[in-house]
């Protein structure tokens, strides 16, 4: 079994809101969540502005090696090995910020929470990776979630985790923390339904 | 014995004969068995000349095929492919595929079209070197996955690249005419940071000097930039800037990203050329060459590094007060001074020559006394670090790759002469371009090291940025630019505020604390509701600027915003 790690383009993800325009333009154009990708189970939307250094830490996790990359337009797909046992239904989430332009963060802001006050994503859980914690002027994960507000955030349960795309720090443990949200999410959703 | 000899020669007679006759036959044949040959070889030659011909009727074919894009605008390409099925047999069928209209579809026979991806821009294509089958490509969508297999290696590139190309063009187009490929909008997005976006800003941009071609590798048609250096880039340059991190260049897309336009004003105020002149400005006298867009990417990485990181090529300090101003080939947007104007100019300090001529002197002709009085002020504190600066450059002078900005308040803390010579000079030198709005200075302030919160201790422990503030009403020469983005024209003090809001805006995107105050407390914000600057106090409140802080007088921005009675700020 392995997962899907989609990457969002950057500019889907802002500007002419497309990003949460494919959100929802996905779920809208009758994507059916029940059948995945053949061979795979698992699906992660990783999401952010350009430049946080989404297609970095996809490769980074697939390769285990620092890519140089250009800005990515359209999306990056890879499938990934080392996430047992975890079948995702909708598109769990994964959001990057670059944690060194603070000048952004209300722009991230403001998409993370459109992309959560989705109907679809409601009670969905969501990993906020605090990268390019290498950089000077980068702000600490715990800074980060104060701006982002996220003690306040009730319907999800979150995670943030410093990270730096380029050694791989911080990567596999935030997605560990995350899988065991969406496998107890799961859960819990399979007892509801049943 | 003579029967026997007779018998011998009858028989030797005969076969003589008989061989005389066999002869002509077998003449005959070798004749014949030579043409033979010849023709067979004939034949050969022609089947082969045959399969050449017919070999390059296939490559032809596939030309015929895939020569379509172009003359129909909506097909981009077309052709058949294998395609495996998606169900569990994962038989193969040959289908017609076609892209058009942003979408991938095939169709079996006379039946209609079956759309197979929706919109492309959704949409990831990969080779697949592992699949079963030879020259097998992926296309990957978030709803499936599509197995397709190209007749050989040329078709299956073909096909790639022009998947690839649709989904660039179809973001392009998105972009481009926002009615047709619009996607439905969530009730929950906020339209608020989209209604600032200019029609038009990448045509404004690219139409500034030196623009037309990416700012580092000279690749054409750059559709990226920086918008903290102001220049514009191809998309790999972008990747190793925006690698660098934003605290050097923080990369947008020309095209794919929203332009607020005081962000496009910032643009046209600088362009590749005013900052090749900075950052490249001793490559020719280093002997230095740049790379050109066929260099690798470890060569420009290695370019890019050297030039805004660790900032080999810029002058060193005494040489960039003596160097003339930046040719500047957007002649509308800054009149070049004309000799008369030069006269006015000279002055002992060698760093007047740095200041813009047709601004200076306007303002000198404007607020003439007023104006020269306050140059006499600045003049002793700035002379004394410039003259030091004559004699034989010291190496710290240079800011050595690596080095912080020096911190904030160095000027103020009374550090050593040594110090001072250090940072005060570009930080001086940023606060008096900012006085004058001129960003091409500004620009080579912050290339030499100037901390963009360096505190002016005598004139009450402004910033660069109040400074900027403070400097509005003044006339300017924005209003070329203003032209240029088909704005209505403004009035003279309009164009001061416009001109500021872009000096200050590009301190912002330079890291410039929106918050720091001067000695009386008062920030930025303090300052531009004081002065009524709607604008201003629009922009900074935008960047984060504290709303609730207080002056030496207790007094909040909305208090004062009240006692003025601007009912604009107050609404704020």
């Amino acid at each position: 079994q392995s997962s899907l790690l989609g990457v969002c383009k950057a500019t889907d993800i802002r500007a002419d809101r497309f990003q949460k325009g494919q959100l929802i333009y996905i779920c809208k154009y009758g994507y059916p969540p029940q059948q995945p990708l053949p061979g795979t189970k698992a699906r992660i939307l990783m999401l952010g502005l350009d430049g946080a250094g989404k297609t970095t830490i996809l490769y980074r996790l697939k390769l285990n090696e620092t890519v140089c990359t250009n800005p990515t337009i359209g999306f990056n797909v890879e499938t990934l090995k080392p996430i047992p046992n975890v079948s995702f239904t909708v598109w769990d989430e994964i959001f990057v910020v670059d944690s060194a332009d603070s000048e952004r963060f209300d722009e991230a802001r403001t998409d993370l929470s459109a992309m959560m006050g989705d109907d679809e994503m409601r009670r969905v859980p969501f990993l906020l990776m605090a990268n390019k914690q290498d950089l000077p002027g980068a702000r600490k994960p715990m800074e980060v979630a104060d701006v982002f507000g996220l003690a306040k955030i009730k319907e999800h349960t979150w995670h943030i985790q410093g990270c730096c795309a380029t050694n791989g720090e911080g990567l596999l443990e935030g997605l560990e923390v995350f899988i065991n949200f969406v496998k107890r999410f799961q859960k819990n959703k399979t007892c509801q339904e049943g | 014995m003579l029967q026997l000899i007779d018998a011998q020669t009858g028989f030797l007679t005969q076969s003589h004969t008989v061989l005389k006759n066999v002869e002509e036959y077998r003449k005959g044949l070798a004749t014949q068995v030579h043409q033979t040959v010849l023709q067979g070889a004939r034949e050969q030659r022609d089947l082969e000349q045959k399969l050449i011909s017919m070999k390059h009727r296939e490559v032809s074919d596939e030309d015929a095929v895939f020569q379509s894009e172009g003359e129909t605008s909506e097909i981009v390409i077309e052709g058949y492919l294998f395609k495996r099925a998606s169900n569990t047999f994962k038989t193969w069928s040959r289908r017609w595929f076609s892209i058009q209209n942003n979408q991938l579809v095939y169709q079996k026979k006379l039946e209609p079209v079956t759309v197979v991806i929706v919109d492309l821009r959704l949409c990831a294509v990969k080779l697949c070197p592992d699949a079963d089958r030879r020259f097998c490509f992926e296309v990957v969508s978030p709803s499936k996955s599509c197995m397709l297999q190209a007749e050989s290696e040329r078709v299956m590139q073909l096909w790639v690249s022009a998947v690839q190309r649709s989904i660039t063009t179809a973001y392009s187009e998105n972009k481009r005419d926002s009615g047709s490929f619009r996607l439905p909008r969530s009730p929950a997005e906020a339209p608020a940071p989209q209604k600032g976006g200019v029609p038009g800003a990448q045509d404004a941009i690219l139409r500034v000097a030196g623009n037309a071609a990416c700012c580092d590798c000279r690749a054409a048609e750059p559709e990226w930039a920086s918008i903290n250096l102001g220049v514009t880039l191809c998309i790999e340059c972008s990747g190793i800037h925006r690698s660098l991190g934003v605290h050097f260049s923080k990369v947008r897309s020309l095209t794919l990203d929203t332009w607020e336009p005081e962000l496009v004003k910032l643009m046209c105020e600088l362009g590749n050329n005013i900052i090749n002149s900075i950052y490249e400005a001793r490559i020719d006298e280093m002997n230095i060459k740049k790379p050109t867009s066929s260099s690798t990417r470890s060569e420009k990485e290695i370019w890019i590094k050297a030039k805004y990181v660790e900032k080999k090529f810029i002058t060193k300090l005494p040489q960039m007060a003596l160097r003339s101003n930046p040719h500047h080939g957007n002649v509308p947007t800054r009149p070049i001074s004309n000799p008369e104007s030069r006269t006015l100019e000279v002055r002992p300090s060698a760093m007047s020559s740095k200041w813009p001529p047709s601004s200076m002197e306007k303002e000198g002709s404007r607020v003439d006394g007023s104006l020269k009085k306050a140059n006499r002020d600045v003049e002793p504190e700035l002379n004394r670090p410039i003259s030091r600066l004559h004699r034989p450059p010291k190496p710290h002078l240079r800011p050595k790759p690596g080095t912080a900005p020096p911190p904030p308040n160095a000027a103020m803390s009374g550090m050593g002469d040594e110090n001072d010579v250090r940072n005060l000079h570009p930080g001086a030198l940023l606060y008096r371009a900012a006085e004058h709005r001129y960003l091409p200075t500004m620009a080579d302030a912050l290339a030499h090291g100037a901390d963009v919160n360096w505190v002016r201790s005598d004139e009450d422990g402004r910033t660069p940025l109040i400074r900027a503030v403070l400097s509005v009403g003044a006339f300017s020469h924005l209003s070329a630019v203003l032209s240029v983005l088909r704005h209505p024209p403004l009035t003279t003090k309009m164009c001061g505020f416009q001109d500021s809001l872009v000096a200050c805006e590009f301190l912002l995107q330079n890291g410039a604390s929106v918050n720091q105050a001067d000695k009386d407390g008062r920030g930025p914000l303090h300052h531009a509701t004081l002065q009524g600057y709607t604008g201003l106090a629009c922009l900074f409140l935008k960047r984060g600027a504290d709303i609730n802080a207080l002056d030496n007088e207790k007094k909040d921005v909305l208090s004062i915003a009240i006692e003025k009675a601007n009912a604009d700020i107050v609404t704020l």
